[in-house]
């Protein structure tokens, strides 16, 4: 242990002589005050924290990733190359003691930073109501929507069983109606079925004129019962209005006495509003809505007044915030701890990034591996954007793609989808299950080490002449 | 040996990459002709930009697609999970990295006129005005000044004027027309067309201005009142706008210099001209609009005085409906300079852009603003004694804009007479607004109008429904609208709003109005007591004409929404000119009060 942590020692020391560190740290230590001052984001006081946190934690997050694949490759691919690895690995330090320490060396490097650095962001977003003398209305709207990190639950949906889905296949095909929506020779039966799906789905969401829709909720606990719940949804109708609002008529509280005819022991809560269709929408009601045994209803009504069908498009089993028509939400923690749960998120991605550097660094020359690193790295932090466009491809190409180049992406760490900013300037709990999925970079970067030291183990050093 | 065949290999490999070099540069130009076909060429450099804008324009090289890709994908998403907070921000860096790509202003003033404003609740009025105001000014002082050719941008500042400001299906379109007319009324509010060819005449610039010993002596004494006053010509403007407006923020002497050129018919024409020219100069530097081009658009499109056609007035340019005009105007204008060129969508949208605000103008083309007294609630739960007083609006119609609204369907016709599609949408708005036209002039009696148009739509879509004479129209019409939705309610709705709009009309002095809106009110009364009194002679029936007067004259008198010295104007022209309906109304009100209902209605 004590070899690594000497090898350890000595890599912070020779990245800090290394311009490019200097370089991005300097970067760093310039950008996010001028990005502190000069964020305006919408004009407000929210807005700018907002914009702030969500800016200041992607560009500390990109440079630190580049930082770490920088020097993690220049320390190891450095030290082959001008022989220094000879005086280290002829003393008592295994290689496999080597190489953990070179990673170990970068990640505290990288932790150090990484603190000194979100520790100025938590203290500008924590401080900065009172810099920009902020009223009180203000204050509110912030304790609730941004200080905070509410957990979110989902209704369930009602879904379509595969043997109505086959039958209404089957009912399109002897109707020969499925020509009208497919080029049923370039399409495939599973294509068909899959738009099928989806449009039964929606047929089973959509609330008629004048209909009603109730969610029901269980088991919901909130951490402060005098605190307040929040419904966020996204509406689609069918033919949209002039203005692109929509009407509506919301109750949320414990209805179950009243369809026995009884009154509630907690109170109901009516909400009529008016909202622009196909974005997503919050209102809050007190959280004594919720029953004494964690029972909460959310019912919509569509009013006539609207005129066309109200569809509530996604709900389906993902359950991702972004992918959900609807939702419930409720404080379930601080903006403090929710704060350190993003920034190890981060953590997380340096850690696989560090062992990707060095598992490249041990056979790869350092240009090389800094493009093979970088290659990765950007292809992990926008995998789900590749990948949803690939279902946009031609039956052939998807076909290709789907079954190469995807599976190779879905093979790496989707670093895109476990982004703490897009948590944090929402106020939303990045709650364990996500801390969970998010902490599999580190079985990653495991794999990745055991890659690099079985390589490296292996490797004729004196042969290497790049 | 080694070192002369390392020494061949590098001059061939020199030689190559030169031919190479040679090869592709040959092939810029056919690539150029290409990039300009496809419209995707800086037809010429960006002229009086900012340095920054400049610097980023250029610096970003190969990287700025890149980058401006990114910031729209992070835009886009925003705005699907309706965040918003970044949406101005990131429209400023990719109005900043792609500042030719019309599109780019487009949808980002679209977004902050439109998604980003109705996110806002309508009780923040304000707010919501904040993002409309962002989305026009970005165009009008950005979009249109880096791109002064695309006619895409002109289309789209006439559309957020017409009908996310002009319209009326916005919650707080109000709100929006009044602190329009707040911001260009003192400019330019209420003038008249020959003011507008004074403006046009007055210097263009500072430095001709001056020039004119009288202004410089006017210069002068200002600026030796209060130092507000520089010799720069736009500070000195913008002083006097706000001196204007509010005196206090500047020295007593600056006042008593404005004061002193009110007096003798010189130095009132020296405070004259330079008021001419601080006009002309606000409108072309804040609003970026020139008066040669309004008074052009007042020529084309503005109101026709019904006893004298060929006298040119004045758009209302407190209007929003008339901005969008402009702006249209003004892009097929430019547009148009191009013979060549192909009837895009986007012209023909810029025409419909035009017509739209023109009808518009027809429908409700005259804004009244009016204060309003409110009593809100105090904490303790009671009302106010003292009245707070709000703004609102009243629009009405300028049957005025219609010759001219005629006119520009025709021509516009004319302009997409091969285009069989276009015309025919184009048409079925036509026919829609010329029955729409024959009702509105029927309702105010200007009954010559009414069979002028009229005849105008027998002419142009010779239909059976339209061979009845003229009165049998009007009423067919009026009912038409209402059919689908026309049972008892909607009968005292309308014949009450009708009545209680009558009285206003007779307030302000618009008698033909006021006496067609209370014709108009007996025949529904009539047709309705026809369709359905005889059969369900208690349960649907209405009471007789008087007596509707009566409730809907104490309706009228009970509106929060007219304002107390307006009541109390018709009550005195009521009592001035109909004395007895005065009195009658008055006997009825002591009954009302003193609930004894009175033996028999008295007739009006």
């Amino acid at each position: 242990m004590r070899s690594v942590l000497a090898v350890a020692s000595n890599t912070i020391k020779q990245a800090l002589r290394m311009k490019v560190a200097l370089v991005f740290i300097v970067l760093l230590l310039v950008i996010l005050p001028v990005m502190a001052f000069s964020a305006s984001g919408d004009g407000t006081v929210k807005g700018r924290l907002q914009t702030f946190v969500s800016y200041g934690l992607s560009l500390t997050s990109l440079l630190l990733s580049l930082l770490t694949i920088f020097t993690a490759i220049h320390t190891i691919t450095g030290d082959i190359k001008q022989r220094l690895v000879y005086t280290v690995l002829t003393k008592p330090v295994r290689r496999y003691e080597y190489l953990l320490g070179k990673c170990l060396g970068i990640l505290f490097l990288d932790l150090a930073l990484l603190i000194l650095f979100a520790g100025g962001i938590y203290t500008v977003a924590v401080l900065g109501p009172t810099w920009m003398e902020a009223d009180d209305a203000a204050k509110m709207e912030m304790a609730d929507q941004f200080y905070t990190a509410r957990a979110s639950i989902f209704p369930k949906t009602l879904d379509v069983p595969p043997e109505e889905l086959e039958e209404e296949y089957q009912k399109l095909k002897k109707n020969q109606t499925m020509d009208q929506y497919f080029d049923t020779e370039a399409v495939s039966k599973a294509r068909i079925k899959e738009w099928l799906y989806k449009r039964m789905r929606l047929e089973k969401n959509a609330v008629a004129v004048g209909a009603q829709k109730v969610w029901e909720f269980h088991n919901v606990k909130v951490a402060d019962p005098n605190g307040m719940l929040f419904v966020r949804f996204k509406i689609e109708v069918a033919t949209p209005p002039e203005d692109d609002q929509c009407y509506s008529y919301w109750t949320v509280g414990d209805i179950r006495p009243y369809r026995l005819g009884n009154q509630s022991d907690t109170p109901v809560y009516p909400m009529e509003r008016k909202d622009p269709i196909r974005m997503y929408r919050e209102f809050a009601v007190p959280a004594d809505a919720i029953a004494a045994d964690g029972y909460v209803a959310i019912s919509f009504l569509n009013p006539p007044i609207n005129n066309t069908v109200v569809m509530f498009m996604e709900q389906g089993n993902n359950k991702n915030l972004e992918s959900q028509s609807l939702a419930l939400l409720f404080k379930a923690g601080t903006f403090r701890d929710n704060f350190i749960r993003g920034i190890s998120i981060v953590f997380f991605r340096l850690i696989f990034l560090a062992a990707l550097a060095c598992m490249a660094a041990t056979f790869l020359s350092f240009p090389v591996a800094v493009l093979f690193s970088v290659v990765v790295f950007f292809t992990a932090s926008i995998s789900g954007f590749l990948l949803e466009s690939f279902s946009y491809m031609e039956a052939g190409a998807g076909l290709f793609y789907n079954n190469t180049i995807a599976l190779l992406i879905k093979g790496l760490p989707q670093f895109d989808k476990y982004n703490p900013s897009a948590y944090l300037i929402d106020g939303r709990l990045i709650d364990t299950d996500m801390f969970i999925w998010a902490s599999w970079t580190i079985v990653w970067a495991a794999v990745l080490m055991v890659l690099a030291l079985l390589v490296f183990s292996t490797k004729e050093l004196a042969r290497d002449t790049s | 040996m080694n070192q002369s065949r390392d020494t061949i290999i590098c001059s061939v490999c020199l030689l190559i990459a030169a031919s190479l070099f040679f090869v592709a540069g040959q092939q810029l130009d056919d690539i150029n002709a290409q990039r300009y076909e496809m419209k995707l060429i800086m037809n010429q450099p960006l002229e009086n930009a900012p340095p920054s804008l400049a610097f980023a324009t250029v610096a970003m090289g190969a990287f700025r697609g890149l980058i401006v890709d990114i910031l729209w994908m992070r835009a886009d998403k925003l705005k699907e999970d309706g965040k918003f907070f970044d949406a101005k921000q990131l429209a400023e860096w990719i109005s900043v990295l792609q500042p030719r790509f019309a599109t780019v202003w487009e949808f980002n003033a679209w977004n902050m006129a439109y998604n980003i404003s109705v996110a806002i609740p309508a009780s923040q009025p304000e707010q919501r005005w904040q993002w409309v105001r962002n989305g026009y000014e970005l165009l009008r002082d950005k979009g249109i000044q880096y791109n002064p050719k695309s006619i895409l941008l002109y289309r789209e500042l006439g559309r957020i004027f017409q009908h996310k400001m002009g319209g009326i299906s916005d919650d707080a379109h109000k709100y929006y027309k009044i602190q329009f007319a707040r911001e260009i009324g003192p400019i330019i509010g209420g003038v008249s067309d020959d003011y507008i060819v004074e403006l046009m005449e007055a210097p263009k610039t500072w430095d001709v201005l001056v020039a004119d010993p009288n202004i410089a002596r006017f210069v002068t004494a200002m600026q030796k009142a209060d130092p507000a006053f520089s010799d720069d010509g736009d500070v000195f403007v913008d002083s006097y706008f706000t001196l204007l407006d509010n005196a206090e923020r500047f020295a007593p002497d600056a006042n008593s210099v404005l004061d002193s050129y009110k007096g003798s018919e010189e130095e009132s024409a020296t405070l004259d001209s330079f008021d001419n020219f601080a006009r002309a100069d606000v409108l072309k530097r804040t609003w970026k609009m020139d008066v040669g081009l309004m008074h052009e658009v007042n020529e084309k499109f503005g109101p026709v005085d019904f006893n004298d056609p060929n006298k040119v007035l004045s758009l209302d340019w407190c209007h929003p409906d008339s901005h969008a005009i402009y702006w249209a105007a003004l892009g097929l204008k430019l547009g148009a300079e191009q013979e060549d060129r192909e009837l895009d969508a986007s012209e023909v949208n810029t025409d419909r852009i035009i017509l739209h605000s023109l009808q518009n103008l027809f429908r409700y083309g005259k804004i009244h603003f009016y204060p309003v007294p409110i009593y809100p609630l105090l904490e303790d739960g009671s009302r106010a004694t003292k009245p707070q007083y709000i703004t609102d609006a009243f629009l009405r119609p300028d049957l005025r804009m219609f010759d001219h609204y005629n006119d520009a369907v025709r021509a516009v016709f004319e302009k997409y007479k091969d285009d069989r599609i276009r015309l025919e949408s184009l048409g079925n708005g036509y026919r829609n607004m010329l029955k729409n036209a024959v009702l509105s002039f029927y309702q105010a009696r200007i009954t010559g109008q009414a069979l002028r148009v009229y005849k105008i739509l027998q002419d142009t879509f010779p239909r059976p429904e339209f061979t009845v004479p003229l009165e049998e129209f009007a009423r067919n019409r009026f009912l038409e609208e209402m059919r689908e939705t026309f049972g008892i309610n909607d009968a005292r709705e309308q014949i009450t709003a009708l009545l209680k709009d009558s009285y206003y009309l007779y307030t302000i002095q618009s008698d033909d109005e006021a006496y067609g809106r209370q014709e108009l009110a007996a025949q529904l009364r009539e047709y309705f007591m026809a369709e359905y009194g005889e059969e369900n002679e208690t349960r649907v029936s209405l009471p007789p004409m008087g007596e509707l007067h009566l409730l809907s004259m104490q309706d009228f008198l009970e509106d929060q929404n007219y304002p107390a010295y307006l009541k109390e104007n018709y009550l005195a022209r009521l009592q001035l000119q109909q004395p007895e309906a005065f009195k009658t109304f008055q006997q009825w009100m002591e009954k009302q009060q003193a609930s004894q209902p009175s033996a028999t209605p008295p007739e009006k």
